[in-house]
């Protein structure tokens, strides 16, 4: 059998470097995920499903939570299996995990069922057992995908709350065989902590703004999981000594010295993702080169070995800057300044959302003196612009949250290549900024 | 078995104490070369029975990940296998092969995969003993069950007393990097040492989190060291 390669290539914004040192230059690496061959079956799956029942689920949000849950257990195929769980500052583990064909699947509508509201929301702790349900089959069901998916309205107040504890989490649990997606319910839910289980996790990050919307989400969520050629994909990029590196999407990485490891979760059919890094680079011998080395790595579906991509390189050359300095690649610049754009608007609203507003607008208008110059000449550069200078006037009061939801997610999602699954279009992400 | 020239499937498993079913998800996964024929004309020679028993030196002894191992072989040649196979090499010079490939300390399979990882969050023991219970994944770097010496011998990184230099240089370091401009200062990074504690900082970026998980990583050695004494 062959199996699907992944396309990588890496391109720097400028070919040439500052001899003097200090130079910032903007690497971008695209990847395109090969089609998913269409004979072939999808992969089982071992799914986890854990539903947040704490007070505010109660009435509208968790009955159609549960309806979601019921579409579920319709939709997956004889061979997957399910396992449910319930909490608010307790957890109940409403059925481990169990196989659809027999009599599990009227197993599982019962347990669906017997959801019922609670109090408090232990997040860490309900996503966690769920884990540990879906770990729990992990030996015997082999060969099956291992999935959570979390859903929750609710800011945890309980057990694990600190985002970064949960990435690491997510993350280990991750590189362990076992990925997490998160559903983030109604307006108070902190995506903080959910896009921390989501992004670590390897999975993605939805938002249910109307509870109607959770069974489109969760559906959704299903399909993507049929629709993936790649799990826990990552780069491994070794940059030039001496670089300083910073990820613009707000991926997660990890790294030791100029060892950078990107962690991209998974990948659907034909899905290009592009991760842009802004790198400040040291000075060097003129005419001389340094190199970055980019390795794309992930596993197929339901396999535990990781395949590797031929590795791609991509080269700077030390100069003395010319008049006006050297020219901008426009397509690696064009790719570079839209994710600059979307980590300031990002780090904007984040910054909103804990009622620091001038520190926001302060961060906006320092990005946009280098931004300005930066996009001058792009295509684009015009409109980008505008949306920053758009953004600087709207953080500089707190925003409602529905908008910085709206925004943040619309960043995300441009920048994962992930779909939103909410049937209903919320226009372009800028015009929330106008929403106050 | 000493002058057989061609195995069979159950004759590896025999020998090895490995389950021949095992034995093909390794073939499926890299670890092994396949077999020389198909069906049940397939037979497997020494350099596939060498390569099993090195699998169950990494994976038992130094509990790496099949991943892990996969790549520990790759930088082997078949003379470094068979020595491995034969319990041939020095302690010293196997460490190095094997954590050659360790691509990540915290990765280890001696926590038992992700069940084994997050049983140890849901219900950690007490004292977080490694012989009783699964370890806690918070102790990244805890060592082998039964295997590896006791930490601040070889083979772990250096005696309490160098632990403690690498920890002031590392916070030194950190700490020259502050204060940034007010924009960032005000992010805080948090890496956890054990489930209940926890080492946060501000004004750093994201390059600088290694450093501040190094820091961590020496905290967690420390206190494990007073646990044990």
């Amino acid at each position: 059998m062959t199996h699907p390669q992944f396309q990588v290539e890496a391109a720097f914004d400028r070919g040439f470097i500052n001899e003097a040192g200090d130079s910032v230059r903007h690497l971008v690496v695209t990847l395109r995920a090969p089609r998913l061959e269409s004979d072939r079956p999808r992969t089982p799956l071992d799914l986890g499903l854990v539903i947040d029942r704490s007070g505010s689920m109660s009435g509208e949000r968790l009955a159609l939570a549960k309806e979601a849950a019921a579409g579920v257990v319709e939709r997956l195929a004889d061979d997957d299996h399910l396992s449910l769980v319930a909490f608010d500052d307790e957890v109940r583990v409403l059925a481990p995990a169990t196989p659809l064909s027999g009599t599990g699947r009227d197993r599982l509508v019962g347990a669906v069922g017997r959801i019922g509201p609670g109090g408090a929301t232990d997040l860490g702790l309900g996503w966690l057992t769920g884990v540990e349900t879906v770990a729990a089959a992990q030996d015997e069901l082999e060969g099956h995908r291992h999935h959570v998916i979390v859903l929750s309205d609710g800011k945890a107040n309980r057990g694990i709350t600190g985002p970064h504890e949960l990435a690491r989490h997510a993350a280990q649990l991750r590189e362990r065989g076992v990925s997490s997606s998160a559903v983030g319910i109604g307006d108070d839910y902190s995506p903080d902590q959910l896009q921390a289980i989501a992004e670590a996790g390897g999975g993605d990050l939805h938002d249910a703004q109307h509870a109607h919307e959770i069974v489109e989400v969760v559906l959704g969520e299903l399909n993507s999981l049929a629709d993936t050629v790649g799990d826990d994909l990552r780069l491994a990029i070794t940059l030039p000594f001496g670089t300083r590196a910073q990820l613009l999407g707000g991926e997660h990485s990890s790294g030791r010295g100029h060892h950078l490891s990107v962690s991209l979760g998974s990948i659907g059919s034909e899905v290009t993702r592009t991760v842009v890094l802004k790198l400040t680079l040291p000075g060097g011998q003129r005419d001389e080169t340094v190199t970055t080395r980019v390795e794309a790595s992930w596993r197929e579906p339901g396999e535990l070995a990781r395949r590797t991509a031929p590795a791609v390189e991509a080269t700077l050359t030390f100069g003395r800057p010319p008049r006006g300095g050297w020219p901008l690649e426009e397509a690696v610049a064009s790719s570079a300044a839209l994710r600059w754009q979307g980590w300031i608007v990002r780090e904007a609203i984040r910054l909103n959302g804990q009622g620091r507003c001038d520190d926001a607008v302060e961060l906006v208008a320092s990005e946009l003196r280098w931004f300005e110059r930066y996009v001058a000449g792009l295509p684009e550069g015009g409109r980008l612009v505008h949306e920053l200078h758009r953004t600087a006037r709207t953080v500089g009061r707190r925003m409602n949250e529905r908008s910085r939801k709206e925004v943040h997610l619309a960043h995300y999602k441009l920048a994962t290549a992930r779909a939103d699954h909410r049937m209903a279009d919320r226009g372009p992400w800028a015009d929330h900024l106008d929403g106050e | 078995m000493g002058k057989k020239r061609s195995f069979t499937l159950q004759d590896l498993a025999d020998e090895t104490g490995v389950e021949p079913r095992t034995i093909r998800s390794w073939i499926e996964k890299g670890l092994l070369p396949g077999a020389s024929g198909r069906g049940p004309e397939a037979s497997y020679g020494w350099k596939h029975l060498n390569r099993i028993r090195a699998v169950l030196v990494f994976k038992d002894s130094y509990r790496l990940t099949l991943d892990e191992i996969r790549q520990a072989l790759l930088r082997l040649d078949n003379d470094a296998i068979a020595a491995i196979a034969h319990d041939a090499v020095e302690p010293t010079q196997l460490d190095l092969w094997a954590r050659g490939a360790e691509s990540d300390p915290s990765r280890r399979a001696d926590d038992g995969g992700a069940l084994g990882y997050v049983r140890a969050l849901l219900r950690p023991s007490p004292r977080g003993t490694a012989d009783t219970g699964a370890p806690s994944p918070a102790r990244a770097f805890a060592r082998p069950r039964g295997t590896a010496p006791p930490l601040g011998r070889a083979g772990s990184p250096g005696s309490a007393g160098s632990r403690l230099e690498r920890l002031a240089e590392t916070l030194a370091r950190l700490a020259r990097k502050l204060p940034r401009p007010k924009a960032r200062t005000e992010w805080w990074a948090s890496v956890s040492i054990t489930p209940d504690l926890e080492l946060r900082a501000r004004g750093l970026d994201s390059a600088d989190i290694p450093h501040l998980e190094q820091v961590a990583d020496l905290l967690r050695l420390l206190i494990q060291e007073g646990t044990h004494r």
